[in-house]
């Protein structure tokens, strides 16, 4: 049984240093447990997270040795956003600080701490 | 592409770890300028097809509220990859997974110097 409150604690404790939103969504880029500050970007953070996502994911599978894709990191002028993979789902945090180390590092966590709980609902 | 160009680019495949292949292409992902290590180009990466899907995720990325996009980062198992939007050029960075993406990203302003009459070239047509 997936506990949404609980969900979004955890998705919360990386609200801090400039991470301003913690999204956790389907390939389809729909929206299953957010944790932020801005509802509306956070819909349209999802949507084209995971389109970008879907698109470069394909060619590490295409290529002759398969090589999946781990972590995508969009960098722009007023922020970063970082994508993986957590089960069938996707991890994103949207910050507005240029510090892609410790972005990379608290996504990791997440996903170690997320992985084995979120398989459990994989269909 | 001149010989200066040419030169500091195959200066950077020489001085960043984990770094592969350089490529220069159009927004359609047409190479205008490639370089190698070693001669060989990895698979993931370098194909036209995969430098194209830059322009679409680009331009997306600019719509996150976020400000107009300067970069992408793709870390797959075994390669890295960072596409650098210079538009209307696309400069893409195929390394190992242990490749220094800082090194890179820091460079930002020294590329701008080399290939700035080439975007205005582009521009034009």
């Amino acid at each position: 049984m997936l506990k949404p409150k609980v969900l979004t604690n955890v998705l919360s404790q990386a609200n801090t240093g400039g991470v301003e939103n913690t999204l956790l969504l389907n390939n389809d880029g729909a929206l299953l447990a957010f944790s932020g500050f801005h509802n509306k970007d956070a819909r349209i953070t999802s949507a084209i997270a995971s389109n970008v996502w879907s698109a470069y994911e394909k060619h590490g599978h295409n290529s002759f040795r398969e090589d999946p894709l781990q972590f995508l990191i969009i960098n722009c002028e007023g922020g970063n956003v970082i994508v993986t993979q957590v089960a069938n789902l996707l991890l994103c945090l949207y910050a507005n600080t240029d510090n892609l180390g410790i972005l990379k590092t608290k996504i990791s966590k997440l996903k170690e701490k997320l992985e084995i709980p979120l398989q459990s609902i994989q269909t | 592409m001149s010989d200066e160009v040419k030169k500091f680019f195959s200066s950077l495949l020489q001085k960043i770890n984990g770094l592969k292949a350089i490529i220069i292409s159009d927004r359609d992902g047409v190479p205008i300028l490639k370089l190698s290590l070693d001669g060989k180009f990895p698979e993931l990466g370098t194909k036209q097809q995969f430098l194209a899907t830059f322009t679409i995720a680009t331009d997306q990325s600019s719509k996150m509220l976020l400000g107009q996009n300067k970069s992408i980062i793709l870390m797959y198992k075994s390669t890295t990859v960072v596409q650098l939007n210079k538009s209307p050029l696309i400069i893409t960075f195929v390394g190992t997974e242990n490749c220094n993406t800082g090194h890179i990203l820091s460079l930002d302003n020294e590329i701008d110097k080399y290939i700035g009459e080439y975007k205005v070239i582009l521009d034009r047509d």
